[in-house]
């Protein structure tokens, strides 16, 4: 048995898949811990197995922060809004549906990355059980249905979710998140390749229906997020809408975390407060304003970004992961928060 | 590791598939020999681990670990491979760790394919450690793969201490040296000096001293035990207790000993057992030292007043009625007591109990004239003396009386070593021993002799006719042993020289005191001819010798090491580890050096060349006990040295190898250590046969004591005393010159730094300089990184109040002058010290010459010496960095601070009695620093070394004035190598006997 032979992998990537969606749904249940322990990059943060029951507290609420610096839910990351739910999450409810996966799950958002992780589990699943009974059509649909949702929405958000989660939950939800991104990269990667392969065995064969039925081209990139579309010169646009623009991250390109936004309103002085994110920014670029501190406060939030785009950057050369549309909305929110800045000196 | 492989593992861990391989090293396909040069690599074998041997045992044994029977073909994960299952192919060698002298057991594990050492963890089978080491134990692999470490024989150029050297071969440096050995042989015998530091070994190399003839035995005993050693000899004829801490009820022990300081493995695991068992612990210690941090009772008495709560515990015990009548009437020497006490005590009081002059007396007069004897000690005065409330007195004496029996006490270093008098400290502690008739009892207190197994080789050269007056000098006739910390002083008094000097591990500019006398002697080549430093590492004083030969550590050297751990007897077996496993391999090996890292090599094999160099053609007699008792004509091989020892003078051994099927020697090259006596108590009522005499001893045909006749036809074994029995009234003391009564029964003697001589109102404070750390040892830590890591510095203990007193801050820069100079180092305010106390320790604060050279980067300064007149100085320029070698732990070097050399500013203090240094300082004046003063700053004027010298040589009484009997010094006192009776003699001239 090894990871070479097509069902082997289809079914460890199943096992992987579904320990990681239940980790991330779930949270540090015991019989999924007893699985994780099983995968060496896992065990290597995980508490002992004799551990008490304030440890595995501890992890519980390490969790609990993990999912709520930043929404693990695709359509608050892509939706337009930034809200939870919309066509994001219908169209993933489609996704589930012609894949034959039916959530039992009613607590959290359709559109959690756990039950994504999952409806990719099921997916494998079906594609060893395919590879054993020989239908190779069955493997060849299943795995264009895997290719599909790899590359959207999860391709699509799941980078900016893991680098603004980043230290929020502690070593061992960062370490889930982030073997939940390889993996979805690997399995992406591999998924492309074994379709570029396919796709050019069938050129050979026939160069008429090649040509009819190609594939999505693997260089392809998922659709882009929507721009900023604010200007600075209308009188309507204040430093809340420039706080709306920046939480909504299909606009600014941004995944503007909780502990990140503290930083920012640290470095110039204001509180934070509580609340929705939007509305503590939009706070604190007034408090800002009022105290004589909005300079050093948009020079923090473009620090932030800088280290955002950085950090995006460098997970998608390593990942071969599509960041590119994500950096470009950055940039353009870069080049605002700059007019912003200039704009606060000329006016000192 | 990479994320396809991250992802690769985590996928195949979910199905039980074994990981990827591609974040495997690549496996070597031979032997290879890296240490030193590069970091050593491991090879992959198609095999499955073992499990560990799971068995519980009812003492304090481990209970997991290798089973031995598997120690050949070891298979088990690559912890440094995790989360890889890496299979590594092992060999597992015993030996005995060599950084400091517990002697515990080492197992290294040297890989079958690559003889590359893995790691050295415990030795299960070692009765001794029982398989648990402390940090310097496994520290031995950072030590053995030092990229700094010394890899061939190096010869000076230029000047001595210039820091330039060329590399020699082996036989350049044995011709070299040999013939100078001979030159000096041929016109004196006390020529050639062998000085060193912890033996880590009991015999084979005072062997070789014997057979060159000479009087060069010279240790640092004088700067460790010595004190100690000479208070525990005085009652009862050993020079160090052994206490069975592990099924003692009370345990009392003063000061930073052994089980704070380096030595505390095996003392720490049984005293633990021991507390775990119920047992109370009772701590004398002005500072809170680990141990006293363990304690439930704690006290912390000025430095030097320790006798007095010894002895007001005594008194209490006598007030009581709680001591041992029947053991001290059986075994304590009151009928000296009564014949003798006239000759030294004076108080009436007691004077009146003792029978009429001529007259044995009675045991009850004994005990009466005892009990009037220590009426004074009461609880208050201890108190004030001390500084420690009397309730907590009242509160160990009880501890102490409630134990009985089961007392283990232990003083070998610190009170007794630091102060004046320290020997008397001693005295009062065993005092307490003998009351509670816990001498040698399960859960009492031993001696070392009793729980040391030191087997005889195959042939013993005679005992030598010299005497070298710059080891042991007619002023100290009581020294236990050689006045080593003296020799520059006695040369500088134009004394004597030396042909041939060999510091073996050993590094006295560093760590005596007065260091820059013993820089100004080396770089004399009129005082020492050659010095050759035999070294595993760089060191201050190997930086002025002419050769430094590379010796090897733990894994890299024959030795036989007995110790004291407890109450039963053991030996180890220290092997060179590389070529015990090429041999297992079908390897021959000629000399240890080609086994071990460059051209590193062992004492034992060089003392052989070395020896049958100095005399080639035998017309010395040297050569004869160096050839091989098999192969006549021929050098001796460590196998037949060994193979000898272990089939003639280990009991038990024989029968127990046979048990395996094995030889001796192979059983203890499989082992690593032999249990010679499970458990050893009251020795001293061993039976003994022989024919007692009127002075009721009992002598065998030849004429030696070998014990006493208690009465009635009872012949025993006793003690090592002239009576045979405990001596609390030290006839000897009085007859050669010391009759005075605070010397002769254990009393309280004043130390230099009582609190009367100590003017804290004029800045003056005592300066606490030799408390030890668990995880260095002085020198032969110095290149252990791992080490150096857990502790690097030594800041100035302080007391808040003492802070406030000076104006100094946590941090702060003080200077702390000496009566022969000052340095300067940071302060660390604390509670955990006494207030008048400052404390400095031991262990860091070293420095090199060069900037790239001359000592490891990451523990020692780069330092510049400076002489203006008599006045020396010592500059730090910065201290620890990273920095790049072969060795990726180099680069990870977060400290800078490596701490400050203050045994440069030390004046010597040998005690008039114990010629101990007595290591306690007064700090003439302790203050904020100077601003121009620099962390780490020494300076000394040598004038003064020599001034506070003569002023404590004053206070010896010498056995010149002072011998009874026209000999040297008592000869039944302990030497390591006791000369002949007619060397005891007196010299009629000055020089005579040195020649």
């Amino acid at each position: 048995m090894s990871l070479l032979e097509p069902e082997v992998l289809a079914r460890a990537r199943h096992r992987l898949y579904g320990l990681l969606g239940r980790l991330l749904v779930e949270g540090p249940r015991p019989e999924a811990l007893a699985l994780a322990r099983a995968v060496p990059t896992l065990a290597a943060v995980l508490p002992p197995p004799d551990a008490g029951p304030d440890v595995l507290d501890d992890l519980a609420a390490a969790h609990y922060a993990a999912t709520t610096e930043v929404s693990p839910v695709a359509s608050a990351v892509l939706g337009e809004d930034g809200l939870i739910g919309g066509p994001v999450a219908d169209a993933i409810r489609a996704a589930y549906l012609a894949g034959g996966f039916h959530p039992s799950r009613t607590d959290v958002a359709i559109d959690h990355v756990g039950l994504q992780l999952a409806y990719l589990a099921h997916l494998c699943d079906a594609e060893a059980q395919a590879h054993a009974d020989g239908a190779l059509d069955a493997v060849e649909r299943l795995t264009a249905l895997q290719q599909g949702f790899l590359d959207d929405p999860l391709a699509r958000w799941l980078p900016a979710w893991v680098v603004a989660s980043g230290d929020a939950g502690g070593p061992v939800w960062r370490t889930v998140a982030e073997l939940s991104l390889e993996l979805v990269a690997s399995h992406r990667s591999a998924s492309r390749r074994s379709a570029s392969r396919r796709s050019a065995s069938r050129r050979s064969a026939s160069r008429r229906s090649a040509s009819r039925r190609s594939a999505p081209a693997p260089d392809a990139a998922p659709a882009t997020t929507a721009g900023p579309g604010l200007d600075l010169d209308d009188p309507d646009v204040d430093l809340r809408s420039i706080a709306t623009l920046i939480v909504r991250p299909a606009r600014s390109g941004w995944l503007l975390s909780r502990t990140a936004l503290a930083r920012v309103c640290a470095a110039a002085g204001v509180t934070s407060g509580l609340g929705e994110r939007g509305r503590v920014l939009a706070g604190a670029l007034e408090s800002a304003a009022a105290l004589g501190q909005l300079q050093p406060l948009v020079e923090a939030l473009m620090q932030e970004l800088e280290a955002w785009q950085a950090q995006l950057e460098r997970l998608g050369t390593q990942l071969l992961l599509p960041t590119e549309p994500w950096l470009a909305r950055a940039r353009q929110t870069h080049a605002l928060l700059t007019t912003v800045r200039d704009a606060v000196i000329q006016v000192r | 590791m990479s994320t396809t492989t991250r992802i690769a593992d985590a996928l195949a861990s979910l199905l039980g598939l074994p990981p990827s391989r591609s974040n495997r090293p690549a496996a070597p396909g031979g032997p290879t020999n890296v240490a030193g040069e590069a970091m050593p690599a491991y090879a992959e074998p198609d095999a499955a681990p073992t499990s560990l041997l799971e068995i519980h045992h009812p003492d304090g044994r481990m209970s997991s670990y290798p089973p031995p029977e598997r120690w050949d073909d070891w298979v088990e994960w690559d912890s440094r491979a995790w989360p890889d299952k890496v299979a590594r192919r092992y060999t597992l060698v015993p030996t005995i760790c060599f950084n400091c002298e517990s002697g515990c057991g080492l197992l290294a594990y040297v890989d079958r394919t690559t003889l590359e050492i893995r790691k050295f963890e415990g030795n299960p089978v070692h009765p001794g450690s029982r398989g648990r080491n402390c940090a310097k134990g496994p520290a031995t692999h950072n030590q053995t793969y030092d990229p700094e470490r010394i890899l061939h024989p190096l010869k000076r150029v230029g000047a001595r201490g210039g820091g330039r050297w060329k590399r020699v071969s082996w036989d350049e440096a044995l011709d070299d040296i040999a013939q100078k050995m001979r030159e000096s042989r041929l016109k004196r015998r006390d020529g050639i000096m062998y000085h060193v530091g912890r033996p880590g070994e009991d015999h084979y190399t005072n062997r070789c001293i014997t057979a060159w003839g000479v009087d060069g035995h010279n240790s640092h005993t004088n700067v460790c035990s010595a004190a100690a050693r000479t208070g525990y000899y005085l009652w009862a004829g050993f020079d160090r207790p052994s206490p069975d801490y592990a099924n003692a009820s009370t345990i009392l022990l003063i000061s930073s000993h052994l089980e704070t300081g380096h030595y505390f493995n095996p003392h720490a695991q049984r005293i633990m057992e021991g507390i775990h068992r119920g047992a109370q612990l009772i701590v004398l210690d002005p500072r809170l030292s680990n141990t006293a941090s363990k304690a439930s009772v704690w006290l912390p008495t000025w430095p030097g007043s320790e006798a007095w709560v010894l002895l007001a515990i005594a008194r209490e015990i006598l007030a009581q009625g709680r001591h041992d009548r029947a053991f001290m009437e059986r075994w304590v020497d009151w009928r000296g007591f009564n014949r003798d006490a006239r000759r030294s005590l004076t108080d009436p009081e007691v004077l009146r109990h003792l029978p009429p002059e001529g007259t044995e007396g009675t045991f009850e007069q004994f005990e009466a004239a005892l009990i009037a004897l220590y009426r004074g000690f009461t609880f208050e005065v201890a108190a004030e003396r001390s500084g420690v409330d009397a309730a907590r007195i009242a509160e160990a004496a009880e501890a102490v009386i409630r134990g009985g029996s089961r007392l283990a006490a232990h003083n070998w270093r610190s009170a007794s070593i630091g102060n004046r008098g320290g020997w008397q400290i001693v005295r009062a502690l065993f005092l307490l021993n003998v009351l509670t008739g816990s001498v040698g009892t399960e859960g009492g207190t031993s001696g070392s002799s009793w729980n040391k197994f030191v087997p005889k080789p195959f042939a013993q050269p005679p005992p030598g006719s010299a005497w070298n007056e710059l080891q042991l000098p007619l002023e100290w006739p009581f020294a236990h042993f050689e006045m080593s910390f003296l020799l520059p002083h006695l040369m500088e008094e134009g004394r004597g020289n030396v042909d041939v000097y060999f510091t073996r591990v050993y590094n006295p500019v560093w760590t005596n005191p007065d260091g820059f006398m013993w820089i100004r002697a080396l770089r004399d080549e009129s005082k020492f001819g050659l010095h050759v430093a035999l070294t595993p590492t760089w060191n201050e004083t190997a930086a002025f010798a002419d050769y430094v030969l590379p010796m090897g550590l733990a894994g890299e050297r024959h030795d036989l090491m007995s110790q004291e751990t407890h109450a039963g007897q053991w030996i180890g077996f220290r092997q060179p580890v590389r070529r015990v496993a090429m041999e297992r391999l079908g390897q021959r090996v000629d000399r240890t050096w080609e086994a071990n890292p460059g051209e590193v090599w062992e004492e034992n094999e060089l003392w052989v060349d070395l020896s049958w160099r100095m005399d080639p053609d035998g017309s010395l007699g040297i050569r004869r006990w160096f050839e091989s008792p098999d192969r006549p004509g021929e050098p001796i091989t460590q196998d037949e040295y060994w193979g000898w020892i272990f089939d003639n003078s280990v009991p038990g051994l024989p029968e127990a190898a046979r048990a395996e099927g094995l030889t001796p020697l192979q059983y203890m090259r499989r082992y690593g250590a032999f249990e010679v006596v499970r458990t050893n108590y009251t020795p001293y009522e061993r039976p003994v046969e022989g024919t007692a005499g009127d002075d009721g001893l009992v002598r065998d045909p030849a004429g030696v004591v070998v014990g006493l006749d208690l009465g009635g036809g009872v012949l025993r074994a006793g003690f090592g005393t002239p009576s045979r029995r405990l001596e609390l009234l030290s006839s000897t003391l009085i007859d050669w010159g010391w009759p005075e009564p605070d010397h002769t029964v254990p009393w309280p003697l004043q130390s230099h730094v009582a609190p009367e001589h100590i003017d804290r109102g004029a800045g003056q404070m005592l300066l606490l300089p030799n408390f030890r750390l668990p995880t260095l040892i002085h020198t032969r830590s110095a290149n252990a990184k791992w080490l150096y890591e857990i502790s690097h510095h030594n800041p100035a203990w302080i007391h808040p109040s003492d802070a406030e007193r000076l104006g100094l801050g946590d941090g702060e820069l003080v200077r702390i002058e000496t009566e022969i100079g000052w340095f300067v180092d940071k302060v660390w305010i604390t509670e955990g010290i006494k207030p008048g106390v400052i404390a400095v320790s031991h262990h860091v604060g070293r420095w090199r010459l060069q900037p790239d050279g001359g000592g490891n980067r990451f523990s020692t300064a780069h330092a510049t010496l400076a002489e203006e007149g008599t006045r020396c100085s010592l500059t730090l320029h910065g201290g620890a960095a990273a920095y790049q070698t072969i060795d990726p732990d180099t680069s990870r070097v977060w400290w800078n601070n490596v701490g400050v050399h203050q045994n440069l500013t030390h004046g010597v203090h040998p005690d008039p009695v114990s010629g101990a240094h007595c290591w306690l300082q007064r700090a003439v004046n302790v203050r904020r620093a100077d601003p121009d003063d620099r962390y780490g700053a020494v300076e000394v004027d040598v004038a003064r070394s020599m001034a506070v010298y003569r002023e404590w040589k004053a206070l010896a009484r010498s056995a010149e004035h002072h011998s009874p009997d026209g000999t040297r010094r008592p000869r039944w006192l302990k030497r390591p190598l006791k000369p002949t009776a007619e060397a005891y003699r007196l010299p009629s001239t000055p020089d005579e006997g040195t020649s």
